[in-house]
């Protein structure tokens, strides 16, 4: 059975005149384990696939079902029993947007567990898989640095242990030395079992983690494949122009 | 003679120097590029070359030399001949260095007017075979809209154009394409390429990505907190990385793209 399966996924966004087709009939499955990369540019649709899926926003037709539950026809308070149970878990692009300010690291790490009505004493564990030292703990977000706290909204993202972690642009607001070590940590999860959706505009840096590679152009998923496939062989135009416009080092020296 | 020449410039704020000596040699129809990311003293080394550096932070070593001439000491007058004529720049968010209550058009014929003393009609003209220039598909429509109703492509398109209009001999371009969806991104670099060999306009090439620079440049210089780490051709900085920090950027690359999909196949 999938992890999570998409299937003719529509949103709408109501406008002043008519309406706003975000996503066009996305279908998607991923199975445990598995790491698929979700490619898009500006106005694709990949950032409300991400919130769709977290069930922030409402899908105007099709299904989404999660660990063989069909959340997409949840209503707020089943949402928040699904969320308390930590099965999906969350990062985004900006740490300081997903760690409140007026905890400490340790507070934070612990919430997840806390509103699950465990004690949070033993997220000191967590630290340690993000390679981050214990005197961090007793820290707020604002006396770290960048790509620490990004280590630590990853941190707090496995205290529950979960099934699948969406990440949403985790590295394109880090510099190259943290993107490095937040990659390897995610390649670690990925190894470790956890299924990672890991959305981003940057094919560069999803491609060495995903198993797989996923194309939304203008709302629809236009390929979808093994991603040695999707990179020797795309398919679509789109996913082709995608291709040959990154920057690459060997493209430099051959040119 | 180079066109724009840095002897081993030093930038301090307040008695704490924050590049520690950068030097290159820009030839005319040239390319340098600079990789580096934020802090590493790269864009204030661009601003120096341009005399914009912000409030208190001066160049307290070293030499700039443009088109034949020691910047050192002059004054505010001479600088704004120099800028736009000689050498010119973009940078990273193209709104934000438009006036969002003018068209387009109406921006780069007031540069063309100031700039080359050109009448109004001559101007509008001018501007629109500008915008022609850096290929935007319908000048003359894009002359009449206001920023809000282009797509950042498109309105970093414009600033080139504007940048260009007085004819200068380099333009920086400062992570000028940063922003930009990679398919544009890939557009803008080819419009800059283009540039160069049509009208041998010499770039320094500006960003955080190395593989952008080494597909434009010859000569890259890696800076990492106010120092060049590394310089050399774009066959040796790739090739044979000496630093640790060149080689950080190009693992990244190699052990996290896509690099190894395509060698492999």
């Amino acid at each position: 059975m999938s992890l999570l399966e998409v299937s003719d996924l529509d949103v709408h966004y109501r406008r002043r005149r008519g309406r706003l087709h975000a996503l066009r009939n996305v279908s998607l499955r991923l199975d445990p384990g598995e790491t698929i990369g979700v490619i898009g540019e500006t106005g694709s649709g990949k950032s409300t696939l991400a919130r769709a899926v977290l069930g922030l926003v409402p899908p105007s037709s099709g299904r989404i079902v999660i660990d063989g539950e069909q959340v997409s026809s949840y209503g707020k308070r089943q949402w928040q029993a699904f969320r308390r149970r930590g099965i999906l878990q969350y990062v985004f692009q900006d740490p300081l947007r997903s760690l409140d300010p007026d905890l400490t690291i340790r507070e934070s790490l612990a919430e997840p567990l806390r509103i699950q009505g465990r004690t949070g004493e033993n997220v000191r564990k967590y630290l340690d898989r993000v390679r981050l030292s214990e005197d961090l703990l007793d820290r707020l977000p604002a006396e770290l640095s960048g790509g620490q706290r990004q280590r630590v909204a990853v941190a707090r993202a496995l205290v529950s242990e979960p099934k699948l972690i969406l990440l949403d642009e985790p590295v394109s607001a880090l510099d190259a030395a943290n993107r490095v070590k937040v990659l390897e940590l995610l390649k670690e999860l990925r190894d470790a079992g956890t299924a990672l959706l890991f959305i981003s505009h940057d094919l560069g840096s999803v491609a060495g983690i995903a198993d797989r590679i996923a194309v939304l152009y203008q709302g629809e998923l236009v390929e979808d494949g093994p991603t040695r496939q999707v990179i020797t062989e795309p398919r679509h135009a789109y996913t082709k122009l995608l291709i040959d416009s990154v920057p690459t080092l060997r493209k430099a020296v051959t040119a | 003679m180079s066109l724009l020449e840095l002897s081993n410039v030093r930038i301090s704020l307040h008695g704490e120097e924050l590049v520690h000596g950068v030097s290159f040699a820009l030839e005319p129809g040239g390319v340098v590029g600079i990789v580096g990311e934020s802090g590493s003293g790269k864009t204030l080394t661009c601003r120096a070359a341009l005399g914009i550096l912000p409030e208190g932070i001066t160049v307290t070593g070293g030499s700039i030399e443009l088109d034949g001439r020691d910047l050192d000491g002059i004054g505010a007058k001479e600088w704004t001949a120099l800028r736009g004529t000689t050498i010119s720049a973009v940078f990273q968010d193209p709104a934000s260095y438009l006036n969002p209550s003018l068209t387009i058009g109406s921006q780069i014929a007031e540069v063309v007017r100031v700039k080359l003393g050109l009448k109004r009609r001559a101007a509008r003209e001018r501007a629109i075979e500008l915008l022609g220039a850096v290929r935007l598909r319908d000048p003359a429509e894009v002359y009449r809209q206001y920023p809000h109703e282009l797509s950042g492509g498109m309105l970093q398109r414009s600033l080139i154009a504007a940048a260009i209009a007085a004819g200068p001999k380099v333009l920086i371009a400062d992570e000028a394409t940063t922003a930009l969806d990679v398919t544009v991104q890939a557009e803008i670099l080819d419009l800059l390429r283009d540039l160069r060999r049509e009208t041998g306009l010499a770039l320094v090439v500006v960003s955080h990505d190395l593989a952008v620079v080494a597909q434009l440049c010859e000569e890259v210089l890696v800076m990492r907190a106010g120092e060049v780490v590394e310089q050399g051709t774009v066959e040796q900085v790739l090739h044979r990385p000496r630093h640790e920090y060149t080689r950080l950027l190009i693992e990244e690359h190699e052990a996290y793209g896509w690099e190894k999909y395509l060698v492999s196949s």
